[in-house]
């Protein structure tokens, strides 16, 4: 053993014997309960903490108390020491954190600097006309090459195209600022965020890539900061098409992107003013169905004919509402006539129709029902046993309503989901499909594939 | 303390606030008649302030610091509401039982015991001191039983008062049956001879055992002289063998800082044995580590082992 080491081991094996501490004065009596436990939770003054640890430190029998206290406080109970720093204060030390800081700041200016250089569409007009006015010379100083695929296409097109578009006439940029505030103003209403135009088209398959590069052309014809105030006039149009929810199913999508294509494009053409700009609008006639207006109009309902046309009207309308999630407003979305029986609404929520129409239920996640007596006009939350996802329902009437979820879960409601009571479940597997004759009988698919009926209520399954 | 009452008078809207806030959260269990939480107040005032007369703004203070809504429930119980016992034992119960496993270092028997022998007083004494008020109409005397409730002044909160008393029982149980050391023996070097119950051989070395004296009382002189703090820092650790997360509870101090001042007193602690031992015992240097070795093969101690255990 090392020579230093031995009066520290001397000292503490006689630190563990107990004559070696002086005692406590003779008639000094312990603390009671009640002051141990102040002591314990800090509710003493400074001085009581003073007298009870000049006793405490020469008192075995309140030592072992103390430290009994100790052992059988739950862990959840203790309270940080007054000296404790909190979790990850490390984390606010000026001395790493200054540099580190200035190191974020520099990469943030530089990131916004190139970013200023490429078309976005997620700025306001505004914000796009001050940048772009403050960073006009950039872009003309930076000519990247030519591009090959559509994305470069992107930015490098409209780098190019802005470098050659100084002139535009006063009244068409007047028309355009009028029209894009408008525009813009309608997408606050709906608290839109217009996403970058030719990356959202371009997602929409080969057709978008043209459009994209329509797009670009028409960019070229404008004055740097008006265009992109038109690319956002037509971002936020083709926004306007898309339902008003963020989440999208994939059926809607496929559906939608067509639309919002030919949306886009006779937008973009309605927006394009200036006859003296011709070969550019013509560049951009040839790649879509632009119909070349010399004047910017009022971009009203889509010039798509047909059903399609009307139901982008009925969607733009929708969206320009406001923030309305109205059950009216989601529930439209969904309401074709030939698919009640289940539908999935643009939340990705089950909803399952009585064969009078009049009783909706709609299904959520996380065991959520809704249910509506006024086909969607108004809705009330009903009270679940489950917690899982459902992934299917059925209504045979409007009082009984089957649904069905993950993990083999089936519920089944007779009086209109007042109540909602468990059924056996002949599979652990989600329930994917329900079809339900009265509150009896019912034909369930799981997920396997699987296939049963019950004609007792869940008593007795046959596989089919 | 008759000027307990005069003291509440003088704070008579503090109370008002207090009765608000016990009020609140005692409508779970039907609620707490006035009166006695006064009551239960003006004792705990009386209690803090027996032995002093407070400055001004130290009665206030003290309000303000109470556990009204433990004190209100508190309180309850011993007026022996149904479902102010109700919400005790649903919320204390586990926890009180939790509680006594970790005093009794998980032995189940004695916990239980513990945990119940506890409970049912405070239980059935609550209800028969209530019964006892209520058949005598409010008389004082030594025919009254006293709740254990009673000596609950809402300083700190129920729960931490539950586990004082357990801790309080179980500790002097485990004295009662122990075979106690004295710990009043009066150090002298001749006394030391027989510590650990064996006699030094005087043939191996004649110093041996006036070396070990030696040493020991330099210590115990320089315990004395420590800092009350850092004594029973040094005690928490050494004698009652707790953790530092455990010593930092009680002191509340960070981990990391009760084993700083453990290293910074065991120092201070050797500085000062060395210096006793060269400045008042005329020991020289080698005669000095030659205390420290004889200490070591008397009370060996595992000091590595021990550190990395706690730490």
């Amino acid at each position: 053993m090392a020579d230093e080491q031995k009066p520290d081991k001397a000292m503490a094996g006689m630190l563990k014997r107990k004559n070696v501490w002086p005692p406590a004065s003779a008639g000094e009596e312990c603390p009671d309960a009640a002051t141990l436990a102040a002591y314990f939770d800090r509710s003493l003054s400074a001085s009581e903490v003073s007298l009870c640890e000049l006793h405490f430190s020469a008192c075995s029998r309140c030592q072992e108390q103390l430290a009994a206290l100790a052992r059988s406080e739950p862990p959840s109970a203790a309270k940080p020491a007054a000296d404790e720093k909190p979790a990850f204060s490390w984390l606010w030390d000026w001395r790493w954190m200054a540099p580190v800081g200035a190191a974020v700041v520099v990469f943030v200016f530089y990131v916004s600097f190139k970013t200023m250089n490429a078309p976005t569409g997620s700025m306001s007009g505004g914000e796009i006309v001050a940048k772009r006015e403050a960073a006009a010379p950039a872009p003309a100083a930076s000519k990247p090459e030519k591009p090959a695929e559509p994305a470069p296409a992107k930015s490098d097109a409209a780098a190019d195209a802005v470098s050659s578009t100084k002139t535009l006439s006063a009244d068409l940029q007047q028309k355009s600022r009028r029209e894009l505030d408008e525009l813009h103003r309608k997408n606050a209403a709906t608290a839109l965020e217009p996403a970058p135009v030719a990356q959202a088209l371009k997602d929409k398959g080969a057709r978008s890539a043209e459009v994209a590069s329509g797009v670009v052309a028409s960019r070229a014809l404008l004055k740097p900061a008006e265009e992109e105030k038109q690319v956002a006039a037509a971002e936020s149009r083709v926004i306007v098409a898309q339902p008003p929810t963020a989440v999208v199913s994939g059926a809607m999508q496929t559906e939608t992107a067509k639309t919002e294509n030919r949306a886009a494009e006779t937008s973009r053409a309605q927006a394009v003013p200036s006859p003296d700009a011709a070969p550019s609008v013509q560049s951009i006639q040839k790649q879509g169905r632009a119909i070349g207006a010399a004047d910017a109009k009022e971009p009203a309902a889509p010039a798509v004919a047909g059903a399609q046309a009307k139901k982008q009207a009925a969607l733009k309308k929708e969206s320009t509402s406001g923030q309305q999630d109205t059950a009216s407003s989601r529930y439209a979305l969904e309401a074709e006539p030939q698919s009640k029986a289940k539908l999935l609404n643009a939340l990705g929520e089950i909803i399952v129709t009585s064969p009078n129409s009049k009783a909706i239920w709609r299904l959520g996640s996380a065991g959520q029902i809704e249910h509506s007596r006024d086909a969607g006009k108004s809705w009330e939350t009903q009270t679940s046993p489950a917690q899982e996802s459902f992934l299917s329902g059925s209504a045979s009437s409007e009082s009984i309503c089957w649904v069905g979820g993950s993990n083999g879960v089936l519920l089944r409601t007779m009086d209109g989901g007042e109540n909602w009571e468990s059924i056996p479940s002949p599979t652990k597997r989600g329930i994917v499909n329900l079809k339900a004759s009265d509150q009896l009988s019912v034909t369930l698919t799981a997920a396997d594939g699987h296939t049963f009926e019950t004609r007792d209520a869940g008593a007795h399954w046959r596989a089919r | 303390m008759p000027g307990a009452q005069k003291l509440l008078e003088a704070h008579a809207s503090r109370i008002d606030k207090l009765l608000e806030r016990a009020e609140a959260t005692a409508s779970a269990y039907g609620g707490v008649s006035h009166s006695p939480l006064v009551d239960a107040i003006r004792r705990s005032v009386a209690s803090r302030f027996r032995d002093s007369v407070p400055a001004r703004g130290d009665v206030a203070a003290y309000l303000d610091s109470l556990y009204i809504e433990d004190l209100a429930l508190a309180t309850a119980c011993r007026e022996a509401s149904e479902p102010a016992w109700e919400h005790f034992v649903s919320r204390f119960r586990s926890d009180l039982y939790s509680a006594a496993r970790a005093i009794c270092r998980h032995d189940e028997a004695a916990a239980r015991e513990l945990a119940d022998s506890l409970y049912a007083e405070l239980f059935g004494a609550g209800r028969g001191a209530s019964s006892e008020r209520s058949r005598g109409g409010g008389q004082q005397g030594s025919g009254e039983r006293r709740s254990l409730f009673d000596y609950f002044h809402g300083r700190s909160k129920l729960a931490t008062w539950l586990r004082a008393i357990l801790s309080q029982r179980f500790v002097d149980s485990v004295r009662a049956s122990r075979r106690t050391e004295s710990l009043d023996d009066e150090q002298t070097e001749q006394e030391v001879i027989s510590i650990g119950g064996r006699r030094v051989a005087p043939e191996s070395d004649p110093d041996r055992a006036r070396y070990l004296s030696l040493l020991q009382v330099a210590l115990t002189s320089a315990l004395a002289a420590l800092p009350p703090h850092e004594r029973l820092r040094l005690a928490y650790y050494y004698v009652q063998d707790l953790t530092l997360a455990e010593i930092g509870r009680l002191l509340d101090e960070h981990e990391a800082t009760v084993s700083r001042h453990l290293d910074r007193t065991r120092g201070k602690l050797r500085k000062q044995v060395e210096h006793a031992l060269r400045a008042e015992k005329r020991l020289s240097d080698a005669q000095i580590r030659l205390c420290f070795e004889y200490a070591v093969e008397e009370w060996p101690f595992d000091l590595t082992r021990a550190l990395s255990e706690r730490e």
